[in-house]
């Protein structure tokens, strides 16, 4: 349902780069993930925004950039599909402390392919 | 092929401005400005290369198929983003003498400018439900009847 009164939506994208295999293509491969994370929250007067750009950065690279770039994910999660990757940075980020100001986490995987 | 069209439609179209920017709460002291607002604070500002993308609903006209014409629409963002092309918001924008320049802020200032002049014009059935703008390729805003926020 359209909500009447307009609302804003912020959205910040990171590069965050691994590695993983597939069931159909079982090398090691990489690639430049780009991840769009999408917060929401009233506009703080005193700041004139949702969310503290420098907070979103630190959340970030601490539960994400920080444990993952860079590094080999069929070794760290059961599934590294780009499907199972987004679930797993999605509810990593929804237990953090960004929890009830996330809406979504997009995950594009190369110029071809995104997991919205 | 179908001949018949639906009722209504919706249609997107960008706009681009140039603007300097500084984020500063005149309550908060320097140190606070600091602390919050980090390299965004530096007195002189800096700039962006926005891009807005407006989105619109409305009844497609029986007699053009359309429900405006991307002529029209470019009248109206052109009338609410050419003040601000090339100009320092804070300065230079009376709306932005107290309220933060925030890409947040911006976007609310645009929807509403272009409601506005949209009402105004002989298409006032047509509804802007949606801007978004970019401050960059790695930062954008949406304001508007968002379906997906609670």
């Amino acid at each position: 349902m359209t909500l009447r009164t307009p609302v804003p939506l912020l959205t910040k994208r990171y590069l965050l780069r691994g590695s993983h295999k597939l069931d159909f293509e079982p090398r090691l491969h990489g690639h430049d993930y780009r991840i769009e994370i999408t917060v929401k929250g009233p506009l703080d007067p005193k700041c004139g925004w949702i969310f503290s750009r420098d907070g979103l950065d630190r959340i970030v690279k601490l539960h994400l950039i920080d444990p993952l770039d860079g590094k080999d994910w069929s070794r760290k999660f059961p599934f590294s599909s780009g499907e199972a990757l987004r679930h797993y940075f999605f509810e990593t980020l929804k237990a953090s402390e960004l929890g009830t100001h996330l809406v979504s986490l997009q995950m594009q995987e190369t110029e071809k392919n995104r997991f919205p | 092929m179908p001949h018949s069209l639906p009722v209504t439609a919706r249609l997107a179209r960008k706009a681009y401005f140039s603007s300097a920017h500084r984020y500063f709460n005149p309550a908060l002291s320097e140190k606070e400005n600091q602390e919050i607002f980090g390299s965004c604070f530096s007195p002189y500002g800096h700039g962006h290369n926005y891009v807005l993308e407006a989105y619109f609903e409305g009844p497609i006209d029986p007699a053009t198929g359309m429900v405006m014409n991307l002529h029209d629409i470019d009248q109206i963002l052109k009338a609410v983003v050419g003040p601000l092309d090339h100009h320092h918001l804070n300065f230079d924008i009376p709306y932005f003498k107290s309220i933060i320049p925030t890409t947040e802020n911006i976007a609310k200032y645009l929807f509403e400018n272009i409601q506005s002049h949209l009402q105004s014009s002989s298409f006032s059935k047509v509804e802007l439900y949606k801007v978004r703008l970019h401050e960059n390729e790695d930062l954008w805003v949406d304001y508007g009847f968002l379906e997906a926020a609670p």
